[in-house]
């Protein structure tokens, strides 16, 4: 048996936190996790749409398959029109317009081809010439522009319309156990897959795991449908976030950062991602608590990541023959 | 009397542009004999000290030159030019009016279609020179422009632009032209920007260093349809200031102007103006602090083109000063 | 004047203004930025002293017998945030610093106290708000400062009510154009550095720096008091807000100033209407010198001019500014010709700055 090899996954995670991966656009995350992957699992593949799968095989035929699926990819924006120096957005992915004035963030352009991530902000308007109607409203989107700071002649020169927008704020440590980041929805949960396949790497296991990183949750859940479907698994787990505790929110409706996951069974507690999986699977529902959800400032307890990834690799280890046998019961 | 003021009602004088105004008054005050000196903010102040007292009481008699107008803020490709307002204008009196800049070039205002619900905005205003496009645009980005209006006079009443406050201009020159001996040594001080947030009479009065200060203005009346109830009419004489929203004259002068009043038979009325304050106000807080007071005008239709004062009030005004500074206080 | 040094200073600009951008100075505790001016001037300063507010005043002895004094200002404070109290959960109530907008606050992260303590202001999961509340803009009283403590107990050992926080971004050399936080006006101050010690003019020159503009120009009018100076500059940053007009708009008639277009000369604001001989002045050495210059737009706001004009018996002032997009914000945006093209005009102006009435004068 191979020894056990730990990884530092508050690094992992301000790594995937880092990288970009937009909806529809998860090639540089993918990429990241595919190196983490690659020495944890048997095999490497993934499906058509490009969410990608770390498979682990049982050591015995027949075995049951579980398929641990998490969202890779994040909120952002994409440039729909350039005027002078000004780029006009598009929200993809539930975007809150209230935090964005003034958020820096940073423009993929490809116009000069390639991709080179050019540093910009997020217009606002000083109080200084608001009128009193606009200090009462929040600025809607298609009123928000992205400036680099470049001439109207530099920027058509790189930025093309379809470009994409992803939050600059960089991962930082709040407080000794906290941590904040965009994109910790979901890249926390994906975050708690590679420490769960870091768990098992060496263990004899009774049942396939396939670990899914999918794509296009945040528009439409589009790779959990095809990841359930490909891998055929007998049951399923998916891991995302949920509300942590934090004012303006009632307490029935958050879970405090720092105390664990939270663990449920069942057809209705993810209403879509668990229905998806529910028409393939057993569903079982993994998520961490996160404060300022779909904000450049998301914040997770490292612990709750952290346990997570323990209890998923704890339950792992525990299939086994008999288990399945109940699946089938019930259904 | 009425030629003078026509002189100085159709004067150009914005806040900030007080020079056609300054240079009229030391016209006129070096016929009258006096010496004038001009302070870094513009502020023109002549010194009456006929006696030889050294204890003698320093007095500062105050009228602000400037008047509200507007301001250009932009010129956009046909001409038009958008513009701020300097001072207390308001935007639905604009609409219509005439302005003029200070080279003479003459405007009017328009104003874009807009919905009767809603107040009109400065916004909405734009200022029309009869160009053609920008290039034959005569004015620049930050040059002012006052309201265009001959004087009228109709009996006693008179009907101008900026009485706030060449009247009060008027009232100080002659009140000086009238003024045979004083035991005190008087300024007659003609302020810069008053309109703007009493911004000249504070460093005049910081400059000059009085034991009383009084400000000569205007002040709203109660005496029109549906007016704001306000115990002050036109024709019933000058009014004394006892308080206004940013000061409470002092009431051993208060008294003093009464007993001048009194004295030369001057009727006069008290006045209490909710809304609105005078530089009086900017003499009261000079260093550590000048008695102060204010002689009123009363006035009708205040910052609008078209201001109306009694000239038995201004009359009167004068005599009251005479009167006042002939004595001791 | 004479240049007296042979550094280039225009090379050196963009790095100061890092170093000042990324200190922490929020009205009333400019202690960061005090320290960075200190040092930058006091080699070049025959005078240098911090009076009781906290301004920092450097003289530069004049080279003629004519012993008048001109002043130069910039103020080194920044809006910002203060804790007022720090609640049982952990998290910190906090009031504006200076004209702050709530919604620009709203998801940001923020260097809290002076030990730059990483801070986010929170945001309600907009999944979580009813549908009136997406569109309502967030109110100051509802924000919180949340510094990963999990309980009062835990935060009161890290910060206390009264320790200031303010944005938490990186200053960025955009290539033609700065971005950073504190732009208004550490830029001015970095203006104020150069010019004062690249510059000996014929006059007494003394460069104030000054403290709580932010607040209501507090600084600048004790310090032109002390100073008593014949005619002061402000160096500034001033709003440009030259955005493209919106769809269904036809043009943006309410720019400020627009980036890009030079230095920027004041005619009126809210607090001070410029003189017209120092504003003529300063054109015409630009036109002449061909250095850049626009006029801001006449309208609202106020800068350190509005404290030093009307104080004592009245001081001739004029705002020589650089537009910045996004003031107030997390990051605020300067083209780097704009600042050149200030430190140019306010060099070349001054040297040769006309005689000012002292004293009130005799017609």
């Amino acid at each position: 048996m191979a020894p056990r090899k730990s990884i530092d996954l508050a690094a992992h995670l301000v790594d995937l936190c880092r990288t970009a991966g937009l909806s529809g656009h998860e090639a540089p995350v993918r990429n990241v996790l595919r190196r983490a992957w690659r020495p944890l699992v048997d095999e490497l593949s993934g499906d058509r749409i490009g969410s990608l799968w770390g498979i682990r095989r049982a050591a015995r035929r027949p075995a049951g398959r579980i398929l641990l699926a998490a969202h890779m990819d994040s909120i952002g924006m994409l440039v729909t029109r350039i005027q002078d120096s000004f780029l006009f957005f598009a929200a993809i992915g539930g975007i809150d317009a209230r935090v964005l004035p003034g958020a820096l963030v940073q423009v993929h352009a490809t116009r000069a081809g390639g991709s080179t991530a050019l540093p910009g902000v997020i217009t606002s308007r000083p109080p200084h010439v608001q009128s009193a109607d606009e200090k009462r409203k929040v600025t809607p989107v298609r009123e928000l522009m992205v400036d680099l700071g470049l001439s109207a002649a530099q920027t058509a020169s790189r930025v093309e319309i379809g470009d994409l927008i992803v939050f600059a704020q960089p991962p930082v440590r709040l407080g000794s156990d906290l941590l904040l980041a965009p994109a910790l929805d979901n890249r926390a949960s994906v975050a708690a897959l590679t420490g769960c396949l870091a768990q098992l790497r060496g263990q004899a296991l009774q049942w396939d795991v396939v670990a899914a990183a999918t794509v296009q949750e945040e528009e439409g859940f589009a790779g959990a449908y095809s990841s359930a479907f490909a891998a055929r698994p007998d049951a399923a787990i998916a891991i995302d976030v949920t509300f942590g505790r934090q004012p303006g929110v009632p307490e029935w409706k958050t879970f405090k950062l720092g105390e664990g996951p939270t663990v449920s069974f069942g057809p209705n507690l993810h209403p879509q991602m668990g229905a998806a999986l529910m028409e393939v699977a057993a569903c079982g529902l993994v998520s961490i608590p996160l404060r300022n959800m779909h904000t450049p400032v998301e914040v997770v307890a490292i612990a709750d990541v952290e346990q997570a990834a323990r209890l998923l690799a704890r339950f792992v280890l525990a299939l086994d023959g008999k288990f399945r046998k109940r699946l089938t019961v019930h259904a | 009397m009425i030629a003078l003021i026509n002189r100085y009602v159709t004067a150009f004088g914005p806040s900030g542009s007080e020079d056609e105004v300054r240079s009229l008054l030391q016209a006129d005050l070096k016929q009258l004999g006096a010496e004038t000196q001009i302070d870094a903010l513009g502020n023109l102040s002549c010194l009456h000290a006929p006696g030889k007292d050294k204890n003698r009481a320093r007095v500062l008699l105050m009228a602000h030159m400037d008047e509200i107008g507007v301001m250009v803020s932009h010129i956009d490709a046909h001409g038009f030019c958008r513009f701020l307002p300097l001072g207390g204008v308001r935007a639905p009196w604009c609409v219509g009016a005439r302005v003029r800049f200070g080279n003479g070039a003459i405007g009017t205002i328009g104003a874009e279609p807009h919905e009767g619900s809603t107040a009109l905005k400065f916004e909405d205003l734009y200022i029309d020179l009869g160009a053609s496009d920008q290039s034959t645009v005569t004015v620049n980005i930050g040059d002012s422009a006052c309201f265009d209006r001959p004087l009228e006079a109709s009996g006693q009443r008179l009907i101008a632009k900026s009485l706030d406050d060449r009247i009060g201009c008027v009232v100080l020159l002659e009140t000086l032209r009238r003024l045979r001996s004083t035991p005190h040594a008087v300024a007659f001080v003609f302020s810069v920007q008053e309109e703007m947030g009493l911004r000249g009479a504070g460093t005049a009065a910081f400059g000059f260093d009085p034991d009383f200060g009084i400000a000569v203005d205007v002040t709203r009346t109660g005496d029109t349809p549906k007016a704001r109830p306000m115990d002050v009419a036109l024709g019933k004489g000058p009014a004394i200031k006892l308080r206004d929203s940013g000061m409470i004259a002092d009431p051993a002068l208060v008294r003093s102007l009464r007993a001048a009043g009194d004295h030369a038979k001057v009727p006069y009325q008290l006045e209490i103006l909710e809304h609105g304050t005078t530089d009086a106000r900017a003499i009261q807080t000079a260093r550590s602090g000048v008695p102060a007071g204010c002689i009123s005008i009363p006035c009708r239709y205040v910052h609008t083109p078209s201001e109306m004062v009694d000239m038995r009030d201004v009359e009167g005004a004068i005599r009251l000063l005479v009167d006042l500074l002939g004595r001791k206080l | 004047m004479k240049q007296e040094r042979a550094t280039k200073p225009a090379a050196a600009l963009p790095a100061l203004i890092r170093q000042l951008s990324e200190a922490v100075a929020v009205s009333g505790d400019e202690h960061a930025v005090r320290q960075l001016v200190l040092q930058n001037v006091q080699n070049s300063a025959d005078k240098l002293e911090v009076d009781a507010l906290g301004n920092v005043l450097a003289t530069r002895n004049g080279t003629s017998r004519r012993r008048e004094h001109v002043m130069a200002a910039a103020h080194m404070d920044e809006v910002g945030v203060m804790i007022v109290s720090i609640e049982s959960d952990g998290l910190l109530a906090i009031e504006a610093v200076g004209g702050l907008d709530a919604r620009v606050l709203l998801g940001k992260q923020l260097w809290v106290g002076r030990q730059r303590l990483p801070g986010v202001v929170g945001a309600t999961p907009v999944h979580l708000l009813k549908d009136e509340d997406e569109k309502r803009p967030v109110a100051f009283d509802a924000l919180r400062v949340d510094i990963g403590a999990a309980s009062r107990e835990a935060a009161a050992k890290l910060v206390q009510p009264g320790d200031r926080a303010t944005f938490a971004t990186s200053f960025r050399n955009l290539g033609g154009s700065l971005r950073g936080k504190a732009l208004d006006d550490r830029v001015g101050v970095a203006l104020l550095i150069e010019l004062f010690r690249s510059s000996r003019f014929e006059f007494d020159f003394t460069a104030a720096f000054t403290v709580q503009e932010e607040v209501g120009l507090r600084g600048a009018q004790v310090a032109a008091f002390a100073i008593n100076p014949v005619a002061a500059l402000v160096l500034e940053v001033t709003p440009a807000n030259d955005l493209p007009p919106l769809p269904g708009e036809t043009e943006n008639v309410r720019y400020n100033t627009r980036l890009g277009h030079g230095a920027a000369l004041s005619l009126a604001d809210s607090s001070t209407l410029y003189p017209r001989a120092l504003v003529q002045h300063f054109a015409a050495i630009a036109t002449r010198d061909h250095i850049p210059f626009q006029y801001r737009q006449p309208g609202g706001g106020g800068n350190d001019s509005g404290g030093i004009q009307r104080r004592r018996g009245g001081i001739p002032v004029l705002a020589l500014s650089v537009p910045g997009r996004y003031i107030h914000s997390p990051a605020a945006l300067v083209r780097l010709s704009d600042v050149r093209a200030a430190l140019q005009l306010a060099r070349s102006a001054l040297a040769e700055l006309p005689r000012m009435p002292r004293r009130p004068s005799r017609s």
